[in-house]
């Protein structure tokens, strides 16, 4: 699809105020105030109701908040990495993120971004209909207004995808982790997928630079008849930048875990930890000399999630540098699809491939090209 | 005898009780150390040989082609099983010596839903139930019984560490004996499973076992310290190889 088609889509009926200046995009301890900074109702406003977000602002805040804190302690991994920047103090306002998202279902069959509450350093503006495929998906772009993660940062992240809802969330580029010399970035996303809702969370590929170090805890909560689609592509750092860049951060942690929405009960859990400086990453059988990784995690029902299994394949081409495969995760509850190569342009390939079956299986439709400066 | 899974069985004075610390059971005797010898024998009929923990399509894929790869893949299936199922099965023991069934159901529940490869789940699960069902069947001890009941009401899904766990606590040996015997058997698997898959000689796969052995002591201690939430892994590539495995037309083994 031409660029300005795309353009051309999102220029629908705004809503009365234009949110994008509200409340948040200062960095002062006034940011706190509003409680729904932007409360984006999509292409015409269907009067959200100012009740029925995932509750107060300040609450959430403070819990998801709490909970990151609590993480950060609990992690022995970090405990090498504890001291205060000689900058600012590490999750003080403006190093403490925070974004709700919330997706809802209209009458008229459309999904709305009913739902915004933000603080520095994210930003989020609007949900666009930018997706010929789905033209009635909310699609978002998180913003982070430093455009990188330094030493300290807190990032805290909720999605909530309400009953048969659909929506798309990404990041405009890559999630650059900066060189630390004193404590580390961490970030919580905690996802909420009601019965029949769609998630599709693809953000742009994350660069350890070195030295760096950075814990991510992805907390899901999934309905039966939900599905989600998440992934994570990790880049070596900047490869051609400097010598030492190639795996020259000192910690990447990523805990996965997803729960069922009914229940409780424990879906699975999956804790990637790699400390470059301590073990050898490019071993056989780890990155086996493969420089980009990436990982989707498809949750959806048994039935579907054996259909994409059985489309997508397994393969390891070490002539062709590239090597991918879907694993069954416990209960049937969806897969785990793994790439490793040498470009992040292949990786992300593979997984808008995986990406594209995926879609079409769990709602029947297709993905749009590309966009062509993605 | 005590039924509910701690120092029910054959106990000798000179073993060092399940809940000593580390270190202490370097005091055990003759009897310990041959129950150790037992249980973690490739021969022990719970069916580790069918099995190569994803070995099969490493060779195919031509991942591992000669005695180092093979050494390297060992190596990082060592690493991985050090931190994500030793830790689990060193929270088990915990559990069966504190005799604290709700703990133990719930770390076999952790090693369980951390298993995302069918093949790594089916092979951790039908082992573990197999090694129930012989101790119930031919060795004891006690524990072991209502453990297998739990297993067939389905209350707990019985993965192989979770089951060393609670076999060993019951024979009252210590940690340090399970997970030596824990990642004994992870590389005897792959290297049994390569003698029929790959150009090596006994040779090799011995001079390989020598050499990996060294690290046991660091990976048991790392094992015996860790919380469960620490259970962690990065091996994308054997994951990789595992999902290949499942799809692959010729298969001489199970995962």
């Amino acid at each position: 699809m031409s660029a300005p088609q795309h353009a051309a889509r999102e220029v629908r009926p705004r809503p009365p105020q234009a949110p994008e200046d509200d409340g948040a995009g200062g960095g002062g301890p006034g940011m706190r105030a509003p409680q729904h900074a932007a409360r984006e109702v999509g292409p015409r406003p269907p009067q959200a109701s100012e009740g029925d977000g995932a509750g107060g602002g300040g609450d959430c805040v403070a819990r998801l908040r709490n909970e990151l804190d609590r993480i950060c302690a609990a992690a022995s991994e970090l405990d090498a990495y504890r001291t205060e920047p000689r900058q600012m103090p590490s999750g003080v306002v403006g190093k403490y993120g925070y974004l709700r998202l919330g997706f809802r279902k209209e009458a008229d069959g459309r999904s709305v971004l009913y739902d915004i509450d933000r603080r520095v350093p994210f930003l989020v503006q609007k949900g666009l209909y930018w997706d010929e495929g789905m033209p009635h998906m909310p699609c978002v772009f998180i913003i982070t207004t430093t455009g990188c993660l330094l030493q300290g940062d807190r990032m805290a992240l909720e999605i909530r995808v309400g009953e048969n809802a659909v929506g798309h969330v990404a990041t405009q580029s890559a999630t650059r982790v900066h060189m630390m010399d004193a404590n580390y970035a961490a970030q919580l996303q905690s996802i909420i997928v009601e019965p029949g809702g769609y998630l599709e969370y693809m953000p742009d590929p994350l660069i350890p630079h070195r030295t760096s170090r950075f814990l991510s805890d992805t907390a899901v909560s999934i309905a039966e008849s939900g599905s989600l689609i998440y992934s994570e592509v990790l880049l070596p750092g900047r490869k051609y930048h400097h010598e030492d860049e190639r795996f020259g951060f000192d910690l990447y942690s990523s805990h996965i875990h997803a729960v069922r929405r009914e229940t409780g009960e424990k879906l699975f859990a999956e804790k990637c930890l790699l400390e470059p400086r301590v073990s050898d990453v490019l071993q056989t059988g780890v990155m086996n000399g493969f420089d980009v990784f990436g990982v989707v995690v498809l949750l959806t029902q048994p039935d579907k999630a054996r259909r994409v299994r059985d489309c997508i394949g397994a393969d390891v081409d070490l002539q062709g540098r590239l090597a991918y495969g879907a694993t069954v995760l416990p209960g049937e509850c969806g897969l785990s699809f793994k790439v490793l190569g040498d470009a992040s342009e292949t990786v992300r390939a593979k997984i808008r491939q995986f990406w594209s079956v995926a879609r079409e299986t769990i709602t029947g439709c297709p993905l749009p090209e590309e966009f062509l400066w993605r | 005898m005590n039924t509910a899974g701690v120092l029910s069985a054959p106990r000798e004075e000179s073993a060092a009780p399940a809940a000593a610390p580390a270190g202490h059971d370097r005091a055990c005797g003759v009897l310990a150390l041959a129950r150790m010898l037992e249980f973690g024998d490739s021969m022990l009929p719970v069916g580790a040989f069918a099995f190569s923990g994803a070995l099969e399509s490493a060779v195919q894929k031509g991942v591992v082609h000669d005695a180092d790869t093979l050494r390297d893949f060992t190596s990082t299936a060592l690493e991985q099983a050090a931190r994500g199922d030793a830790v689990g099965l060193a929270c088990v023991m915990r559990a069966a010596v504190a005799d604290d069934r709700a703990a133990l159901e719930r770390a076999d529940r952790e090693i369980y839903c951390r298993k995302l490869s069918e093949e790594a789940r089916l092979m951790s699960v039908r082992m573990g139930r197999k090694l129930a069902e012989m101790c119930v069947e031919a060795t004891g001890p006690e524990a072991m019984t209502p453990w297998l009941e739990g297993i067939r009401a389905g209350r707990t899904p019985g993965t192989y560490p979770a089951t060393l766990g609670v076999l060993f606590a019951g024979l009252g040996l210590s940690p340090d004996q399970a997970l030596t015997t824990h990642q004994y058997g992870v590389a005897t698997t792959i290297l049994n499973a390569a003698l029929r898959l790959m150009r090596v000689t006994h040779l090799d796969t011995q001079r390989i076992l020598f050499l990996l052995i060294r690290d046991f002591e660091r990976q048991c201690a790392h094992a015996a310290s860790a919380a469960p939430e620490d259970m962690c892994g990065y091996a994308p590539m054997t994951d990789i190889l595992a999902a290949v495995h499942v799809r692959a037309h010729v298969r001489l083994f199970m995962s």
